[in-house]
């Protein structure tokens, strides 16, 4: 046990240098933004000496390490600033990203379940098979499932089930969980399959190894040696990448939500960007990559209770 | 993005060959024989050759000055191979100068990726120590970091434009580079033939070049290959939300998203670019991923 | 072939080739062996000569893209070529079963010792009881001279040393009392301390069972040690079986002579270590004669052309080699 949770906690130090890396980029992104950034509360009528007063005020004279120190602070007090979105000015930031938030996370959850369920039969069924014209359908479904675009495959989804055929609701306002159906299949299906492609070559790895030939040689029944010994070491690395999958996840919810109109924090991102909302923004890409970090510290985690070799390293 | 596991999956099995270096004359013909690499450099050719020739030839403006608003949501036909966009434009020559917009961000990207990459990261390997420890610092937080959020927080930041796609690519694709190289040289320096070298008295710079870099330059084709491909998605993701190539200029991004709601009754206005971008995305994946199985060590000749 | 010794095992012209785009390979070239109730056997070869195959084939584990492609190998009267494989199960690990040589990558990561012992005898034995399970299982640790079978049974096999590994690897291959227990390299990957410790156990165990043993090794002195005759093979093919002392004594087979010398022994001196001359030939290429002949200091054109017999030149001891031809005069050599 107590390697466990020596491991845990190297695991999170490791992640801060990562949560400020985060917080940097965000930070120069808005002091990178051409235009003035008090452009917006400028009153009328203003002098020069007026502007730069106010500019002094605000302090954006200040260095750059200082605003960035401000930055962080507001941070740490939950301040992620307030939206200058015509629609929602002034709101809080961060009450916007609250708001949108379960939105995308019920659609990652119902993704990364769709996926899962897919790419883990499918890719041990292609190992099993290898070489055979199933295996080879089934390679050839995941390199083009892989190099299509998540919004590509939106579209395509949305032409099928939904305009053409009416089965499913193309917008997610709609509400209701047909909605949500569309937009998780697309994210689910594309992700579905590197996992089948993961699973599939860890499963090829594992069947070659000494130990499934010593368990035959021990007279146990293929089926054991497959689903219960192979399929258990075969899983392993699969489950590492659950961490990088909600990476890829995040990067297509931006874009799903916004093909489907699905209120999360993805599609808040294009509005924003489009109102010229940079606070918004800013929240949002903080928000996003908070989650690829946890992720991967999750699946750090679930790697190491899985796999007991690897809390010693 | 997604190949990070590929990625590891490579680095291992070269490790586990000593980054044996095989012969180009056994790597090319092997490569002829393999029908991903084959299938990827056909689709790679004809894209390429279409992009660059795209100026010559003889097909329709594909930003007029005048629109012409009869024009519009036209269906294919002799006159348009692709129909007509809503303003009228002809789609499939929008598609192919599509193709030079995707194909220059993504190769600059990747080529800019590249060099700061493998610079960094041969510096790191070869060299050990303090700057090492920087370098593998910074490189394993852009590696977590995903590429795309990346990109977009530059793309917004900066203004939506070419230029700036390029190097929101290149800011976050770089660490891929760094690392392979990191690894290699870091392999290699431990090799005797780098201590006969130096005994010698080469100079350290003449040693990365010479002998470290030629022993990657395998990998490294695999690498921008494939990164090539998910240059090409996050350009064309990035377009789609309005933050990357902007109109007129001519975007398979873009192109879809304006074609959503025509779905119904003009699907060719979505379908054409997003079938090409499908395929030159696939392109460069199989050619990764083949050069990748052909220069796999595991997979020569007979098991056990 | 031996008087008053009941065969356990009787296998004859047994031939296993892989099968590959670039030609077929022949591991094993027609072999012939028998080996008896009671005694330990040993198989002696360099790398490559089909030592391991000769075990994987009698347990049917050939990997692909290999196969038996010819012969018969008889267990207890029984053809073992022509079950089924529920029936082959049945012999695996029950009546014939095997060590494997690196202990580190023969035992399954991610499942403790307690579980892998427990789940051959569960299966073979048809005991569900935990409790009698256990019980089991500890009587197998302790007879495989494990020192704290407690936890060691709660351990995963990454956390016990080279030595402590193969001790379970014999364990579980104990477990179900087979008639016949197979050891490839056994101490090939221990440290050198460690391997009279696994010698004599496996020699123990063995003798206390009643079990026959096959030890597969490249290891001259190992077999020395433990085996009551050993077989010598080469490319493929067996070129001399003989009484563990007669073997040493007189060996016979030029091939045997040259590993005898090649041996270094304890109190001689020499210049130079003595090396058979010349590579193992392609196992790609068919060779119609005698498969040492480019190594042979002896080696004539009949060598070349004509595969020897094998030919009983004294009592229990065979060799293939056209220096002893079938029902003739010793040649000179």
């Amino acid at each position: 046990m107590a390697d466990l949770v020596s491991y845990v906690v190297r695991k999170l130090l490791l992640a801060i240098p990562v949560v400020f890396l985060a917080t940097f980029i965000v930070f120069l992104m808005l002091y990178m933004t051409p235009g003035d950034p008090i452009s917006q509360i400028i009153p009328p009528h203003a002098s020069a000496e007026d502007i730069e007063e106010l500019r002094d005020k605000y302090g954006f004279n200040d260095p750059f390490i200082v605003q960035y120190w401000r930055f962080l602070e507001r941070l740490f007090h939950g301040d992620l600033g307030s939206s200058v979105a015509r629609a929602t000015l002034n709101t809080d930031v961060a009450y916007l990203l609250m708001q949108r938030l379960p939105r995308t996370l019920e659609l990652m959850a119902i993704g990364l379940t769709i996926s899962y369920s897919i790419g883990i039969p499918l890719g041990v069924f292609a190992a099993l098979k290898q070489n055979s014209w199933k295996d080879r359908g089934v390679m050839v479904f995941t390199l083009v499932a892989y190099a299509m675009p998540s919004f590509w495959l939106g579209i395509l989804l949305m032409m099928a089930l939904s305009v053409y055929t009416h089965i499913l609701p193309a917008e997610g306002t709609v509400g209701g969980f047909k909605s949500i159906l569309l937009p998780a299949l697309t994210l689910g299906l594309g992700n579905a399959a590197l996992t089948t492609r993961m699973m599939r070559s860890s499963m090829l790895e594992v069947k070659r190894q000494d130990y499934i030939t010593q368990l035959r040689s021990r007279g146990l029944p293929e089926s054991e040696v497959i689903f219960k010994h192979a399929l258990k070491n075969a899983i392993l690395p699969v489950i590492t990448v659950v961490g990088l999958d909600i990476g890829w996840f995040v990067a297509g919810a931006v874009v799903v939500e916004t093909v489907f109109s699905w209120p999360g924090i993805g599609m808040l991102v294009t509005t924003s960007i489009s109102a010229h909302d940079f606070p918004t923004v800013q929240g949002c890409i903080l928000v996003l990559a908070f989650f690829v970090i946890i992720g991967n510290l999750v699946a750090d985690i679930l790697y190491a209770f899985a796999d007991p070799r690897v809390r010693l390293g | 993005m997604k190949f990070r596991q590929s990625m590891n999956d490579m680095l291992a099995s070269w490790k586990m060959a000593g980054g044996a270096k095989q012969s180009i004359v056994d790597i090319i013909s092997r490569s002829r024989r393999n029908a991903m690499v084959v299938s990827g450099t056909t689709i790679i050719i004809i894209i390429v050759s279409l992009a660059l020739l795209a100026p010559i030839l003889p097909m329709a403006d594909p930003t007029p000055a005048q629109l012409v608003p009869e024009d519009a949501l036209l269906p294919p036909s002799t006159n348009h191979w692709f129909g007509t966009d809503e303003l009228g434009r002809d789609v499939f020559s929008r598609v192919i100068w599509g193709a030079r917009v995707s194909l220059t961000v993504a190769t600059l990207a990747i080529f800019f990726s590249l060099l700061i990459g493998v610079m960094l990261g041969l510096t790191a390997g070869y060299f050990g120590g303090i700057p090492d420890y920087i370098i593998a610092g910074t490189i394993d937080l852009f590696w977590t970091f995903p590429s795309f959020l990346l990109a977009l927080a530059f793309a917004a930041a900066l203004g939506p434009s070419l230029g700036n796609v390029i190097l929101a690519i290149s800011i976050s694709y770089w660490a891929g580079f760094a690392r392979l190289m990191r690894g290699q040289a870091l392999s290699v320096r431990e090799r005797q033939f780098i201590e006969a070298s130096r005994a010698l008295g080469a100079k350290n710079l003449r040693i990365m070049f010479t002998h470290v870099l030629p022993n990657c330059l395998a990998p490294l084709i695999v690498w921008a290959s494939i990164g090539v491909a998910d240059a090409i998605t996050i350009e064309s993701s990035l377009s789609f939300l309005g933050v990357g190539t902007q109109p007129p200029t001519p975007s398979w991004g873009y192109m879809l998203y304006r074609g959503i709601p025509y779905l119904q009754e003009a699907p060719w206005i979505s379908t054409f670019p997003g079938v090409t971008l499908l395929f030159t995305i696939l392109g460069f994946n199989l050619v990764g991923d083949g050069l990748r199985d052909v220069l796999d060590p595991r997979m020569k000749g007979m098991r056990r | 072939m031996m008087p008053g010794r009941k065969p356990l095992v009787e296998i004859k012209g047994l031939k296993t080739q892989f099968l590959l785009h670039e030609g077929t390979v022949t591991a094993l070239d027609g072999i012939d062996l028998t080996i008896y109730e009671n005694e330990s056997l040993g198989i002696v070869g360099e790398t490559g000569c089909g030592k391991s195959m000769t075990a994987f084939s009698m347990l049917r584990l050939v990997p692909h893209p290999g196969k038996i492609t010819a012969g018969s190998i008889k267990f207890k009267g029984v053809e073992l070529t022509t079950l089924t494989d529920d029936e082959m199960r049945g012999v695996r690990g029950r009546q014939i079963s095997m060590i494997f040589q690196d202990p580190s990558t023969s035992l399954d990561p991610v499942f403790t010792v307690g579980s892998q012992l427990g789940e051959v005898i569960s299966l073979h034995q048809n005991i569900y009881d935990d409790e009698v399970l256990r019980k089991k299982v500890m009587a197998i640790l302790k007879l495989v001279r494990i020192a704290a079978p407690e936890s060691v049974l709660k351990q995963y096999p990454h956390e016990l040393s080279g030595g402590m590994k193969q001790r379970v690897m014999i364990a579980l291959a104990l477990s179900c009392n087979p008639s016949l227990l197979i050891a490839d390299e056994p101490t090939t990957a221990l440290d050198v301390t460690i391997q009279a410790q696994i010698l004599n156990l496996l020699k123990d165990v063995v003798k206390v069972a009643g079990s026959s043993m096959m030890l597969i090794t490249h290891n001259l002195g190992v077999v020395a040690e433990t085996c009551d005759r050993i077989c010598i093979m080469y490319a493929g093919r067996i070129v001399e079986i003989a009484e563990t002392l007669d073997l040493f004594g007189e060996p016979q087979h030029p091939y045997t002579r040259g590993l005898l010398t090649a041996f270094p022994k304890l109190g001689e001196k020499k210049e130079e270590l003595a090396v058979i001359r010349g590579t193992v030939p392609n196992l790609m290429k068919p060779f119609p004669g005698c498969s040492f002949v480019d190594r042979c200091d002896n080696a004539t054109e009949e060598c070349r052309r004509v595969r020897p017999t094998m030919v009983e030149v004294r009592p229990g001891h065979f060799v293939a080699c056209h220096l002893y031809p079938p029902g003739g005069a010793l040649r000179d050599g």
